[in-house]
């Protein structure tokens, strides 16, 4: 065997430079951004069936501005949460629980009062079928309540894996970029189909 | 001469072309709710992707110059620009492993 060199072994070490953007984040954002036209192209329709036809359509019963204004509410406190969530989790990964549980829950709950305004709304009369506006009214909140539902899943997972210590940041960040897009998306979505 | 049938031929083009169809539902609606709302949606669609990935992209930009300053390698006395590491413990060292 050859005899090994007594000189001290110099290692070069190179660093790689950190990412811009983890990559969970970055292609959660590119799915914002094309559901974003997505949601654009269903509010365009809406806007240029208003002025074309008699709006409100006769017969239809009026939507409950209300009740959805205090469902928005309850929406953006959620994203409030997730943010404290979030600033938590930089200091402190077990601090940010009870803050992500309570942003969780808000969520569902406005799920499930959009699900129990539904039910009133198709027992008034107003179904998908009954006219443009329920056509479009079920489409329209239909499909942010879809991405809500998706995106809280990904919020409890989110919350399970920190309660076992497995949550990283980018994982985090991504669940709350598309919890962001779900909660900035409403208001706008409200202003335009209740109001 | 050539001036004149140049003339001639572009007066005949003109003369011989179609009227104009005026089938835009953007430009010819006769109701101006409607002509707004088609221009008024015609502008979020064009204007909204431009916006969010020229954010993005901004973002981005900025977010690469500020990682090239806060990782830019400090410049020290000659020698000691681009200092190495060892991790192998030294020969003759008593991690060192010919004295097993």
């Amino acid at each position: 065997m050859a005899p090994r060199s007594r000189a001290p072994l110099r290692v070069m070490t190179t660093t790689r430079p950190p990412p811009l953007l983890p990559s969970a984040v970055l292609g959660t954002l590119i799915f914002v951004i094309i559901e974003a036209m997505m949601f654009a192209g269903l509010i365009s329709a809406y806007l240029i069936i208003q002025t074309s036809a008699v709006w409100p359509p006769p017969d239809q019963p009026r939507l409950p501005v209300e009740r959805t204004a205090f469902n928005t509410a309850a929406l953006i406190l959620s994203g409030v949460l997730l943010y404290v969530a979030a600033r938590a989790y930089r200091r402190d990964r077990g601090s940010a629980r009870i803050p992500l549980a309570l942003s969780i829950l808000l969520g569902a709950f406005f799920v499930i009062f959009q699900g129990v305004e539904w039910v009133a709304l198709i027992k008034e009369g107003m179904t998908l079928t009954s006219s443009t506006m329920g056509s479009f009214f079920y489409l329209i909140v239909g499909m942010h309540a879809l991405h809500a539902v998706v995106a809280l899943g990904f919020l409890g997972s989110s919350w399970l894996l920190l309660n076992r210590r497995r949550l990283n940041r980018s994982t985090f960040a991504a669940s709350q970029v598309f919890w962001y897009f779900v909660v900035g998306l409403w208001p706008i979505l409200y202003w335009q189909v209740y109001l | 001469m050539r001036t004149a049938v140049s003339g001639v031929l572009v007066a005949s083009a003109i003369l011989a072309s179609p009227r104009l169809a005026l089938a835009c539902s953007v430009c010819v609606d006769p109701d101006a709710a409607n002509r707004t709302a088609f221009i008024v949606t015609t502008v979020l669609l064009s204007v909204l992707p431009l916006l969010m990935v020229g954010g993005v992209v901004a973002w981005l930009w900025r977010r690469a110059a500020q990682l090239r300053v806060e990782t830019a390698l400090p410049i020290g006395p000659v020698g000691q620009l681009g200092r190495v590491s060892s991790p192998l413990p030294r020969a003759g060292s008593s991690r060192s492993t010919r004295s097993r």
